[in-house]
C-alpha cells in the first residue's frame, strides 16, 4: 500500500523555505543547462536547416569548410561532364574582417560569389528589400541578419575592403540557415577584389536522389581533379561540430552545478527525516511499509525537484529566439543563429532535475525506511 | 549582565571559548556541514575555472617578455589575402624594426583527418629569438640548415610520439600539397600550439600546385629593437601600404591573439552570466543550511539568550558557522581547482584545444573573497531571526 501523494505535497508546503531555497538551488541549475543547451540547439539547428538532400558539394580533399577550401579553376569544366548533373554552380567564398555595429570587436564575414544557377540551388534565399546584385559588378545582396549585426551592411551603403568599395544593393532573407550569416555577390566580384582566381567549392545537383551516390563516387574518383564530395546534407551534418566546445562546456558546467544541487537537496530530505521521525513511527505503526515509507520520501525528493526544474526551465524561456553570434571555427567566420527552446530541450532540463532530486533523495529515503516504529516513537 | 563572565563574550574580545562553540556547532550535524561544504566546494571549483577561462582567453598567459616587441602585419581585409612578397623588404627598412619574418599558416592534419594541426612557415632565422621559447642548443642549428626541417613543441612531439630526426608527412587541408618534413629540434614555452617549418620550402610547394599564390605570405611578423618602440612602427607600416595592392593592418602579438577571442562574441558576457548563477546557487544551498540548523536551535538560542548571549552574539554565532563552512568549501574547491588544473594538463584532456589553464593566484584570492561574502550574505536571514528569538515564546513552545 502506497502513502497517498497528498502527503508529500502538503509536506512541502508546511517546509516551505526549505522547499524554496531547495527548488531555487536546483532551478539555477536547470537554467544554466537549458540555456547553454539552447545555445548548441541553435547552432546545430542553423546547420540542419541548410543542408539540401540533393545537393552534392565538392572540396578539396581535406578541406573542412568552404572558406577553406582551393579548387582548380578547370575543375568545373571535368565534372560539367558527368552523368546525372541537373545543375552546377561553381562559387569563390572570401571572408572579410568587419567590424560589429554593437560593441568592439570584428569578426570575419563571408562573401560567396555565385551566379544564377547558385542561387537556384539555395530556395530557402529570398530576396527581401532592394534587388540582386548584377554580374560584373561589385555589387553585394546582404543577408538582413549581417545588414543589422555589422558595420556598412545594410542597403544603399559603401562596403569597403581595402581599396575596392562595394555597393550594397539588397537585402535577403535566408530563413534559419547558415547563408544568413553571408554576402552575395557575382563569383567574378572576389575575383577581381582578391584577387582570387581559384574555385573555393562546386555544388552540384543531383538529377534525383539515385544519381547522388554514382556522382560521390565520380567527384572522389576522378584523377583530374583533388575533391572530396559529400551531400550538402553532409556537409552540415559535420559542421554542428562547431558547436561541440559549448556543449561540452555546458555539460561540464551542468553536472558540477548537479552535483552541488544534489547535496542541497540531500540536505533538505535528511532534514526533512529528521523532523518527521514521529509522523514516520505513525504512518509505520499504522501498517505502511519501510518500502512504502522510502518510496514516499523519494518521491517527496523528486516532486521538488520538479518543483524546481520546471521553475528553472521557464527562467531560461525568455532566451528563446535571441538572436546572436559567434565564430564557426570550421569556416573561421561569423555565424548567426538563434537560441532555440525546443519542447524536448525543456523535457531534458526536467529530467535532469528529477535526476538531481532523485540522487539527493535516495538515502534520506533509506534511512527513514529503517527507522522502526518503536525506536522513532521513542525517540521523541 | 554577565560581561564578566569567563562564558560570555563580550563584543571587544571574541575569546577561544566561543569560536570553539562556533566550531562544535558546526559538527554537530556533520552529514550537513559535509555535504554543506562539499556543494560550495564542487560550486566554487567551477567559479573558478569560469574565471580562468575567462583571462585564459585574454590570452595574457601565452604573452612572454619579448611579446610585446612583435607586431604582426597583414591585410586590412582578410587573413585570406596574402600580402606580396615583396613587402619584407620594405618592412625590414622600417627604422626601429630588428628582423622580419613571413608568418604563413598551412592548415594540416596528421593520420586523424579531423584533428587539425597547424603549421607555421617563417623565416628560420627568426626562430630562437625569443629566449622564453626554448630550443636546445644543438638543435637549432640542425633546423636552418635543412631546408625541409622542423621545429615541434615539446607537447606535440609527445602527442603523436615523434624523435628527433623522424621524417613525417603532414597532409594540407587547405593548401593542395603536403607538407614532408624532418623533426629537427623542439620547443618548449607557453604557446604549444603550432609546427614551424621554413617559408622557402613553403613557397617552393606551392609554386608548384599553385603558381597565382606564389611569393606571398598570409603576414609577416617585425621584431622591434624595444617594446616601445613597437606602436609607432605599427602605424608608421599601415601608413606606408594605405594605398598599395593589399593595405595592412599591423598590431601586436597580444591584439592578434584577442582579436580571436573577439571573433567569438560575447563569450565573456555568457560565462559571466554562469557563474553570476553559480554564485546564486552557492547563496541558496548555504542559506538553507543554516535556517535548517537555527530552526533546530531555536530551544538552545533561547537558552543561550537567558544565560545573557546578546542578539548580536547570536548573529556572531550563526554567521561564524556560516563562515567556517564556507571556509572549508573553499579551501577544498579553490586549491582542489588549482591542484586539478596542475595535474592534469589541460591540453592533453580538450586534445589541444585549449593549450593552456593556468588558476592564477589573482583568481584564487577573488574566488576567496566571493566565498567570504557569500558566507556573510547567506547567513544573514537566518541569523537575523535567531537572534530575534524570544525567550519565552520559544521556552514555552515545547
Amino acid at each position: 500500500m502506497f502513502i497517498p501523494l497528498k502527503y508529500n505535497i502538503r509536506n512541502l508546503f508546511v517546509r516551505r523555505t526549505a522547499t524554496l531555497l531547495t527548488a531555487f538551488g536546483i532551478a539555477v541549475s536547470v537554467a544554466v543547462f537549458v540555456a547553454v543547451m539552447a545555445l548548441v540547439e541553435g547552432m546545430d539547428q542553423t546547420f540542419v536547416a541548410t543542408g539540401d538532400g540533393r545537393n552534392i558539394i565538392a572540396l578539396r580533399r581535406g578541406a573542412v569548410s568552404e572558406t577553406g577550401s582551393i579548387i582548380d579553376i578547370e575543375a568545373p569544366l571535368i565534372v560539367r561532364n558527368f552523368p546525372g548533373i541537373e545543375a552546377l554552380s561553381a562559387e569563390r567564398l572570401v571572408y572579410v574582417s568587419t567590424p560589429r555595429l554593437q560593441g568592439n570587436g570584428s569578426s570575419n564575414v563571408v562573401i560567396r560569389g555565385l551566379n544564377d544557377t547558385g542561387r537556384a540551388l539555395r530556395p530557402q534565399v529570398r530576396l527581401v528589400r532592394g534587388r540582386w546584385y548584377r554580374p560584373g559588378t561589385l555589387e553585394l545582396t546582404v543577408s538582413r541578419s549581417i545588414a543589422s549585426r555589422f558595420r556598412a551592411c545594410d542597403l544603399g551603403d559603401e562596403f569597403p575592403t581595402g581599396s575596392t568599395r562595394w555597393k550594397v544593393v539588397g537585402i535577403f532573407d535566408a530563413g534559419n540557415t547558415a547563408y544568413s550569416s553571408e554576402m552575395w555577390t557575382d563569383p567574378d566580384g572576389p575575383a577581381a577584389a582578391f584577387q582570387r582566381r581559384a574555385w573555393s567549392d562546386i555544388v552540384v545537383r543531383a538529377t534525383d536522389k539515385a544519381a547522388i551516390a554514382p556522382l560521390l563516387h565520380l567527384l572522389d574518383a576522378e584523377p583530374r581533379i583533388d575533391v572530396d564530395a559529400r551531400t550538402e546534407v553532409d556537409y552540415f551534418a559535420e559542421q554542428t561540430k562547431a558547436s561541440t566546445p559549448v556543449r561540452v562546456l555546458g555539460n561540464v558546467v551542468a553536472v558540477v552545478m548537479a552535483v552541488g544541487s544534489a547535496f542541497a537537496a540531500m540536505n533538505t530530505m535528511y532534514a526533512a527525516v529528521g523532523a518527521r521521525t514521529r509522523e514516520i513511527a505513525v504512518l509505520r505503526a499504522l501498517g505502511f511499509s519501510g518500502r512504502a515509507v522510502a518510496l514516499s520520501f523519494l518521491f517527496e525528493a523528486m516532486l521538488l525537484a520538479l518543483v524546481g526544474g520546471v521553475i528553472g526551465g521557464l527562467a531560461a524561456l525568455p532566451l528563446n529566439g535571441l538572436a546572436t553570434g559567434t565564430t564557426n571555427w570550421f569556416t573561421f567566420s561569423e555565424m548567426n543563429f538563434a537560441f532555440a527552446i525546443t519542447p524536448r530541450l525543456f523535457v531534458r532540463g526536467i529530467l535532469f532535475a528529477i535526476a538531481m532530486g532523485t540522487v539527493g533523495g535516495v538515502l534520506p529515503a533509506m534511512r527513514a525506511s529503517r527507522l522502526s516504529a518503536a525506536t522513532a516513537m521513542r525517540a521523541l | 549582565m554577565s560581561n564578566n563572565s569567563q562564558w560570555v563574550p563580550t563584543y571587544t574580545s571574541l575569546n577561544v571559548a566561543f569560536v570553539r562553540l562556533i566550531l562544535k556547532n558546526a559538527l554537530r550535524n556533520r552529514r550537513r556541514t559535509l555535504l554543506t561544504t562539499l556543494s560550495v566546494a564542487v560550486s566554487l571549483f567551477l567559479l573558478v575555472s569560469l574565471r580562468t577561462l575567462i583571462t585564459e582567453m585574454k590570452g595574457d598567459t601565452l604573452m612572454t617578455e619579448q611579446s610585446g616587441r612583435r607586431l604582426i602585419t597583414r591585410s586590412a581585409v582578410s587573413l585570406q589575402v596574402p600580402l606580396p612578397i615583396a613587402y619584407k623588404e620594405k618592412l625590414a627598412r622600417v627604422p626601429n624594426v630588428d628582423r622580419v619574418s613571413e608568418y604563413q599558416w598551412i592548415p594540416s592534419w596528421y593520420r586523424e583527418p579531423n584533428v587539425p594541426l597547424m603549421i607555421i612557415a617563417c623565416d628560420p632565422e627568426f626562430m630562437g629569438t625569443d629566449p622564453q621559447y626554448a630550443i636546445p642548443p644543438d638543435e637549432l642549428p640542425a633546423f636552418k640548415a635543412d631546408r625541409t626541417g622542423l621545429i615541434v613543441p615539446q607537447k606535440m612531439m609527445n602527442k603523436y610520439g615523434w624523435r628527433i630526426g623522424q621524417r613525417i608527412t603532414l597532409r594540407g587541408s587547405v593548401f593542395p600539397f603536403d607538407v614532408e618534413g624532418t623533426v629537427r629540434a623542439r620547443f618548449t614555452g607557453p604557446s604549444q600550439n603550432a609546427i614551424f617549418c621554413w617559408y622557402a620550402y613553403f613557397n617552393e610547394l606551392v609554386r608548384r600546385s599553385i603558381p597565382d599564390r606564389a611569393d606571398k605570405s598570409m603576414a609577416f611578423v617585425e621584431l622591434t629593437h624595444t617594446a616601445a618602440d613597437a606602436p609607432g612602427v605599427a602605424s608608421l607600416i599601415d601608413a606606408m601600404f594605405t594605398n598599395s595592392i593589399v593595405p595592412t593592418r599591423s598590431e601586436s602579438e597580444k591584439n592578434f591573439v584577442l582579436g580571436f577571442s573577439a571573433m567569438l562574441g560575447n563569450v565573456t558576457l555568457f560565462i559571466s552570466a554562469i557563474a553570476a548563477a553559480v554564485v546564486f546557487a552557492i547563496v541558496l544551498v548555504t542559506t538553507n543550511t543554516m535556517s535548517m540548523a537555527v530552526r533546530e536551535r531555536r530551544h538552545e538560542i533561547a537558552v543561550l539568550k537567558t544565560l545573557g548571549f546578546r542578539p548580536g552574539h547570536v548573529v556572531l554565532l550563526i554567521a561564524g558557522e556560516s563562515l567556517a563552512i564556507s571556509t572549508a568549501g573553499a579551501i577544498l574547491g579553490i586549491g582542489g581547482a588549482r591542484v586539478f588544473f596542475r595535474v592534469f594538463d589541460i591540453y592533453d584532456l580538450t586534445n589541444t584545444v585549449i593549450q593552456h589553464f593556468d588558476v592564477t593566484e589573482e583568481t584564487m584570492a577573488l574566488a576567496a573573497l566571493l566565498a567570504l561574502v557569500m558566507a556573510i550574505v547567506s547567513s544573514v536571514v537566518p541569523a537575523v531571526s535567531a537572534a530575534r528569538t524570544s525567550i519565552a515564546n520559544t521556552l514555552r513552545e515545547t
